[in-house]
């Protein structure tokens, strides 16, 4: 019966979604705490205008960036949530995950560089795939800002 | 010069702390539920208000159907078991229109086409049509056996069933159109087309219950006993056992019509409560089919 | 060539003022990534090679901004923008400007 078989492919991509979708997600905010710490020294502000500190004399456009998908079972859980509405919550934790990373991976540049301020800092979010019925399946964050310091 | 720093932000004030399985089980049940209220709902008023189409509008359906029919099967109107099956018809609807219940908003006559099939099948549809084909004829032999699938249809078209199912339909996918119709997402369709589908089959299951019963009244009026009835039945069950061995058997709340075998058995307790049974002592024989050239 | 996102550079002056400049590259992914893609989405989780490729085509989009000031005799570019933008289906533009300067 094609239409058995259909619901089986669909319980088990749930599951599978759901499986690794959870765990990757818990991975992955472990890795963020950990590295959030380590980073801590990189400061972050998003004011336009620096101080006028004599120390910063040389300063460097720095970036990070990430593309990030949703699992499928957090998808369709959207997909419902879309019907009945209210809040989308299992987009939440993606976005949020999505911001951190970048800005992580922003910092790190700007540490490779040997800066320890990032100021005017500015995200940039763009879906790139979507899927049937115009859901959002992946989301690339970008964020960049201007670091200041004495440089290497 | 100012202070510049990054404190530590607390955790979860962007992501509510939602479990994604507890969202998912509320949604699911939720849209399920819905799926199935909308879809009973709709059908209690598609059955309400397909009796009180005029006639006229189904006879029209009728003819598309019949044009449609004629063009399928290459109906042949020139068979004597044609003229053999409208007479009986003839004279069961004439039996069923004599009981209680539903004024006749229906036609005046019932039309029969015979058809030439390998599947043994006989159903009723719109604009008071009944189509029974050849392998039906081949698997009955006695009159009994046949006037009771005879007056089951006949049954359907008295109680304006076809129309019925067909307004049912229609009402659902119309309001389910117009609610899934700004989402358009093939997934999302399937659950809610599918749970309100399956409420809609227990109507149907109901509709082959209410026949069942009027043609097993008639054909104690005929004959004064309800022996030989089931016999199509009974050739039913035997198929389905062959067939089961083969492969997996359709759940009941997945089929249009009841199970065979609980059928048998429900209608066999009815027929004893109401005592549509020969009198004691009386002996019964069963005519068999005329035979046909 | 100093690119800031600031409008002023600290401790330097801007003597020359040549407006703005662009770069801008539109890229779709190949059906290879696409595969792969597709796995992610139901597993969840990062995708390495979109985002290495969305990473060159903002390197080049940056490195075309660099370009045109770089023709206008300016060495530097200032208050620089960056935007994204899915143009059609699987294909993203990337597109970056500011202003360029001199500056001493």
């Amino acid at each position: 019966m094609a239409a058995f078989s259909d619901l089986f492919i669909f319980i088990i991509l749930l599951g599978l979604g759901y499986g690794f979708g959870q765990w990757a997600e818990r991975r992955h905010y472990r890795s963020i705490h950990t590295r959030e710490k380590e980073l801590a020294g990189i400061l972050v502000f998003a004011e336009r205008l620096p101080p006028p500190d004599p120390k910063f004399k040389h300063s460097s456009l720095v970036g990070g960036s990430v593309v990030i998908s949703i699992d499928y079972f957090k998808r369709f859980v959207s997909l419902l949530r879309s019907f009945i509405g209210g809040r989308v919550s299992s987009y939440e934790s993606l976005l949020d995950r999505a911001r951190r990373e970048a800005l992580l991976r922003m910092k790190a540049d700007a540490q490779a560089k040997g800066f320890q301020n990032i100021f005017n800092v500015k995200f940039e979010t763009a879906s790139i795939s979507k899927g049937k019925g115009k859901q959002i399946g992946s989301i690339e964050v970008y964020v960049y800002g201007t670091a200041l310091g004495p440089g290497n | 010069m100012p202070q510049y720093s990054n404190a530590k932000l607390p955790e979860h004030i962007n992501v509510s702390k939602v479990s994604p399985l507890k969202d998912f089980i509320s949604l699911t049940g939720g849209l399920l539920a819905i799926a199935f209220v909308l879809a009973f709902t709709l059908a209690i008023v598609g059955n309400w208000l397909a009796p009180k189409i005029p006639y006229e509008w189904e006879q029209r359906l009728g003819d598309v159907v019949e044009s449609t029919l004629l063009d399928d099967f290459n109906l042949n109107s020139e068979h004597p078991q044609r003229a053999y099956l409208q007479a009986l018809v003839d004279q069961l609807w004439k039996l069923q229109l004599t009981h209680e219940s539903s004024v006749n908003t229906g036609p005046n006559t019932i039309t029969v086409h015979y058809v030439e099939s390998d599947i043994a099948n006989a159903f009723a549809t719109l604009g008071g049509q009944i189509i029974v084909t050849s392998a039906l004829l081949d698997k009955i032999t006695h009159e009994t056996g046949l006037y009771f699938i005879l007056a089951h249809e006949v049954a359907h078209i008295k109680y304006r069933h076809p129309i019925q199912a067909i307004g049912r339909g229609v009402l659902f996918s119309l309001v389910l159109s117009a609610f899934t119709g700004s989402q358009g997402d093939d997934l999302l369709d399937h659950l809610t087309w599918n749970t309100g589908s399956l409420t809609l089959l227990r109507f149907n299951r109901h509709q082959e219950q209410q026949s069942d019963i009027e043609a097993l009244r008639t054909l104690y009026q005929h004959y004064g006993h309800t022996e030989g009835a089931f016999e199509f039945f009974e050739y039913l069950v035997a198929e389905e056992q062959k067939a089961d061995q083969n492969e997996n058997q359709v759940p009941v709340f997945l089929s249009t019509h009841p199970d065979t075998q609980a059928r048998i058995v429900k209608l066999k307790e009815i027929a004893q409560e109401q005592r549509w049974q020969p009198m004691p002592g009386k002996s019964i024989t069963l005519q068999p089919l005329p035979k046909f050239e | 060539m100093l690119v800031s996102n600031l409008e002023l550079v600290p401790g330097k002056r801007t003597t020359k003022h040549f407006g703005l400049v662009q770069g801008s590259t539109v890229r779709a992914k190949h059906a290879g990534r696409d595969l792969m893609a597709g796995l992610k989405n139901i597993f969840g989780g990062e995708l390495k090679g979109y985002t290495e490729l969305l990473q060159e085509s903002r390197q080049e989009a940056t490195d075309r901004m660099i370009q045109q000031a770089e023709s206008l005799g300016a060495n530097a570019v200032l208050n620089v923008r960056f935007s994204t933008s899915s143009v059609t289906q699987g294909a993203a533009e990337l597109f970056v400007y500011g202003t360029a300067v001199v500056i001493e």
